[in-house]
């Protein structure tokens, strides 16, 4: 039986090849993928008008229907590429799930207590930049025990890491904003690698719009760039301008800050819900045949099955969360969904 | 039995008289009646002046930040809240930054020692460049944040020049609460200028 991820490996080197053949005949540029990519950009113009007419109002829409079935199409991705038996891979995934289960943890403390006011202001500092150092020292010893792994010097990661790690002393709450903004763009990482390995010919058209990107968002903030605050006339509207950064980037608009985190946030559940599931396992999202924690020996189908199911049970509760009291399941949902930020290293670092 | 109901009795004795001498101690401030008036509510915060074409009254605008942070010293027993989005650092963040900006450049360089011996012309070059800028960039940021002329660095009443206005003005201000019912004032210092009018 061929799992998902032996598929992938399999697929590896005639995919290469065939991107190779792809890049040869990159020069022309066939008509199909001019028109895939134009097909793209349309949508994110479209997205970035809608988003910008509306920020607050789509942000809530957005988070409603789509945060919990991408967590969910997170999961099954991750589980096809979990290899069965970890072999010498064994350190790496250790550190990576226990690094991801600690973090989750430690962040949905540093919640409770920030709103329980058990923490004064400079304690909830003194936390939030010690989480962030913990999170990078993390993401240091992932890539250089990758890097072990395949015989490559990775330690100048560890120079990178205390530099960053010196940011997130010098100003924590900015780089806490830095990760709600780059988050959305480590699909688009994921989405390219994935291409890359199982459909080639489909990474013209994918670059040519993530070159696009840059000028829809320019487009976005010169529409934007002298718009007024956006009114926070409720606790939700003060919620989700804080999120985006609002009060804490001096004399930017937070209708600007929040359109551009909502249009990223969208690029993100695409990617995700629609992108990934079609270049991977397609159909298959239900059929554990293919998923090698299920299928290998020793393998326990009926675990994966039920996870996946008490995955939708989750993102049902959640819907009805999210309809009984949006603005509590809101904050609760982004304390817990840290959890998918972090998984989300441990995949993409081997998959680079 | 006897001896031993007399000690008692006069630790007892002993201990009751020196409740009441402690409860006669005068408070530090000499005066036992009144107790110490809590030390006056004030603190202190940025303070800009710009001239705005548009504008048609002045405002004073105060940052909700600001604000919580004068909520949380007058209701909260002077605790001063961190305002949110500012760069103000504890000494034990910038200890911290600081260790580990060294490190980082300790790791980095101990890397490069390593990369010479091995291949990695390409990753060498590419840090170097890293570094280099970075370098600008902080250079740049530096010089991008040079001040104004002296005479608009302060809150002073020789602010109130036509030279000032295109740069604005900013400086330190004292905020005072106080039980008047008068408007909100700002009192400018004009003692060091008369002598230059």
């Amino acid at each position: 039986m061929v799992t998902d991820a032996q598929q992938l490996s399999a697929h590896g080197p005639r995919a290469a090849g065939a991107g190779r053949q792809t890049h040869s005949a990159g020069a022309r540029c066939e008509p199909r993928t001019l028109t895939y990519a134009a097909a793209g950009v349309a949508f994110c113009l479209l997205a970035a008008g809608l988003i910008s007419w509306q920020p607050l109002q789509l942000s809530v829409a957005t988070v409603f229907l789509f945060a919990g079935p991408h967590n969910l199409a997170e999961f099954r991705y991750f589980l096809a590429r979990l290899p069965a038996r970890w072999g010498r891979s064994r350190n790496f995934f250790v550190v990576g799930l226990a690094g991801v289960a600690l973090l989750t943890v430690t962040y949905a403390l540093l919640y409770a207590a920030g709103q329980a006011w058990y923490l004064s202001a400079d304690a909830q500092t003194f936390g939030v930049a010690l989480w962030e150092t913990a999170l990078v020292l993390w993401l240091c010893v992932l890539v250089n025990l990758r890097g072990r792994r395949r015989g490559r010097d990775r330690t100048w990661v560890y120079a990178c890491g205390f530099a960053l790690c010196a940011g997130a002393w010098v100003a924590p709450l900015w780089f806490g904003v830095a990760l709600v903004y780059l988050h959305p763009l480590v699909a688009l990482w994921f989405l390219d690698r994935q291409l890359k390995r199982t459909h080639p010919r489909w990474r013209n058209a994918y670059q040519l719009c993530l070159a696009a990107l840059p000028v829809v968002l320019c487009l976005l903030w010169a529409r934007l760039a002298n718009a007024p605050d956006l009114p926070a006339a409720d606790a939700l509207a003060w919620r989700i301008t804080r999120h985006a950064g609002a009060g804490l980037v001096p004399g930017v608009s937070s209708h600007l800050l929040v359109a551009t985190h909502v249009f990223l946030e969208t690029l993100h559940y695409g990617v995700w819900l629609v992108l990934l599931p079609a270049a991977s396992y397609g159909a298959r999202a239900w059929r554990v045949e293919r998923v090698p924690v299920a299928v290998a020996r020793g393998g326990r189908p009926r675990l994966v099955k039920t996870t996946l199911a008490l995955g939708v049970c989750a993102v049902c509760a959640l819907w009805l969360g999210f309809a009984a009291d949006y603005a509590t399941t809101r904050d609760l949902y982004f304390t817990l969904a840290v959890a998918h930020v972090l998984a989300e290293a441990p995949f993409l670092i081997r998959l680079l | 039995m006897n001896a031993l109901l007399t000690r008692v009795a006069l630790g007892a004795l002993l201990l009751a008289c020196s409740v009441t001498a402690l409860a006669d101690i005068p408070r530090p401030d000499g005066n036992p009646r009144r107790p110490a008036p809590p030390p006056p509510a004030e603190f202190s915060t940025r303070f800009s002046i710009s001239p705005d074409v548009r504008a048609t009254e002045a405002r004073l605008v105060i940052p909700r930040a600001v604000w919580q942070e004068l909520r949380t010293q007058f209701d909260g027993g002077g605790q001063t809240a961190n305002t949110a989005g500012s760069l103000r650092l504890g000494n034990t963040q910038t200890v911290l930054a600081g260790i580990f900006l060294s490190l980082a450049c300790a790791c980095g360089g101990l890397w490069l020692v390593r990369a010479r011996r091995a291949d990695g012309r390409a990753a060498r070059v590419a840090f170097g460049l890293l570094l280099v800028a970075s370098g600008g960039a902080a250079a740049g940021a530096a010089y991008a944040n040079a001040g104004p002329p002296p005479v608009a660095r302060s809150l002073t009443s020789r602010i109130l020049i036509p030279e000032a206005q295109p740069y604005g003005v900013w400086g330190e201000v004292k905020i005072e609460i106080v039980d008047d019912s008068g408007p909100v004032r700002l009192v400018l210092p004009t003692g060091k200028d008369r002598g230059r009018e």
